[in-house]
């Protein structure tokens, strides 16, 4: 208990440093370039309050719908083709070549594309996070999967395990923290990519709210917009933490 | 009365490098309270014939029985201790000893389970993962989870390999301790002529790929098996 005790306060002092540091630097630059396109921290954080009661939760609740049903999505996805890889020989040789073909393709560059194909609503945000992010996913998680000893299947097998129960006791624990790491990493991509999703074709989401207030060159506003999405994926990304220290106990001991 | 019979057990398999022959003709029978010894060399099918008899490996030529049926884990009780354990690292002791009947959906006989678990010192070591466990302790936890679920056959390979001099010949001890409490049939897997010498009423010797019986040897010195094998392995 000392010890959890111990890490929690670690934690907590690095997240409180790293948001001191940042501020810090930013409060510096503010100082030293006194311009109108750098707004003060501080008068930053005094208008959130204003700002969220506006629109900004409108927009911010569009925004993390889009973002959480693309990464549960991809996940979802990543699973099954990394699974059909590693044991379908056939389909898997032809996926694994796919993949390795695919995976460097700058899949931003297919926005315009999509955008043909599924129209301006959310499901081209969607189909763009997944894309984007679902190839890391996949390679993550055929990585974890090729690790996984053939003996325990075996010696599973051998007590008369059914495929489901060697799914849920050998493959997904093996592959779990392989996936949460995948996903803590497209979390940050998949906040980058709907920013740009947003600022084409809709009047919801917080990057449709920060390009919107740049162009009324209204910057407090701007710089409101680009803090609650930081902060918006900073929480997602303390949630994969919290999600893999629920589900991966044995990696804490 | 347990018995497990095989009589010409062919295993054949398509790898990457096309068909490979791993076990040919074999025939040999293992009473109630026996434990057999399979000596080989490398590649002669002394995991492929495990695996037949865990019920893992269902194609094969010929016929091998438990008890007089077919090796099936879903109606047979069979206790396979690979190489490496295959401990869940996911698991903790407790759980990884008692996951024989998580699977089965039966209950332990818990008073059982204690002397089980008691006898190979794993009490203290319950609210581990294995990760946190020397080679010695994950070896007595692969142990522990075989006999408490009172298996018809005890199938080990090369169990100890993987632990030092005396750590080996300490878990050696506490196996036969554990099995004289609890005499199931069992079949080891090793390379280690002493060992077999020392755990095994019958040993087997097996030829080089694919793996025929060559002879079985009965309460055998490491000397005779030594013998043996120097005379077949180097005729081959």
């Amino acid at each position: 208990m000392d010890g959890k005790l111990k890490h929690s306060h670690a934690v907590v002092t690095n997240i409180l440093l790293g948001a001191l540091l940042v501020n810090a630097v930013w409060w510096t630059a503010a100082r030293i370039f006194q311009t109108p396109a750098l707004v003060d921290p501080l008068t930053v954080y005094a208008h959130l309050g204003d700002a969220w009661q506006q629109s900004m939760s409108t927009h911010l609740a569009a925004s993390l719908w889009r973002v959480t049903v693309s990464v549960v999505l991809a996940g979802m996805i990543g699973l099954a083709v990394a699974l059909w890889m590693v044991r379908a020989r056939y389909a898997g040789k032809l996926l694994n070549a796919f993949v390795y073909f695919s995976y460097p393709v700058p899949k931003l560059a297919l926005l315009p594309i999509v955008m043909l194909l599924a129209g301006l609503g959310d499901l081209t945000k969607i189909i763009m996070i997944v894309l984007i992010i679902v190839f890391q996913i996949i390679v993550n998680l055929r990585d974890s999967l090729l690790q996984i000893p053939a003996e325990s299947y075996v010696m599973l097998t051998s007590l008369g395990a059914n495929r489901r129960q060697l799914f849920r006791h050998v493959t997904l624990p093996a592959v779990l923290p392989g996936l949460l790491s995948a996903l803590r990493v497209a979390i940050g991509t998949a906040i980058s990519v709907l920013f740009v999703t947003e600022t084409y074709g809709t009047d919801r989401g917080m990057g449709y709210y920060i390009v919107d207030a740049w162009m009324r060159i209204n910057y407090v506003d701007m710089y409101a917009g680009i803090v609650v999405l930081s902060m918006a994926g900073f929480f997602l990304f303390l949630l994969i933490d919290l999600l893999e220290k629920a589900l991966c106990r044995w990696r804490e001991a | 009365m347990s018995r497990t019979n095989i009589r010409d057990l062919s295993v054949c398999y398509a790898g990457t490098n096309g068909t490979t022959h791993a076990l040919d003709r074999l025939s040999f029978s293992l009473s109630d309270g026996e434990i057999w010894g399979i000596v080989g060399p490398s590649g002669c099918g002394k995991s492929t014939l495990l695996r037949v008899l865990a019920g893992v490996l269902t194609t094969y030529d010929g016929e091998v029985s438990i008890n007089g049926t077919r090796p099936d884990p879903k109606r047979q009780s069979i206790g396979l201790i690979p190489q490496n354990y295959a401990l869940l690292n996911w698991k903790r002791v407790e759980e990884n000893i008692f996951l024989p009947f998580v699977i089965r959906r039966t209950y332990p006989d818990r008073a059982y389970a204690d002397a089980v678990i008691h006898s190979l010192g794993l009490d203290s070591l319950l609210r581990r993962y294995p990760h946190e466990l020397s080679g010695g302790q994950q070896q007595r936890v692969a142990l522990a989870r075989s006999f408490i679920q009172q298996p018809d056959l005890l199938l080990m390979d090369e169990p100890f390999s993987a632990l030092d001099t005396l750590t080996a010949e300490r878990c050696r001890r506490l196996f036969r301790e554990v099995w004289q409490e609890n005499p199931v049939s069992t079949l080891l897997v090793t390379h280690n002529i002493f060992e077999a010498a020392e755990l095994c009423s019958h040993v087997a010797i097996l030829s080089q790929s694919p793996g025929r019986l060559v002879r079985v040897l009965h309460t055998p010195t490491a000397e005779d098996i030594r013998l043996l094998i120097e005379t077949q392995w180097t005729e081959n």
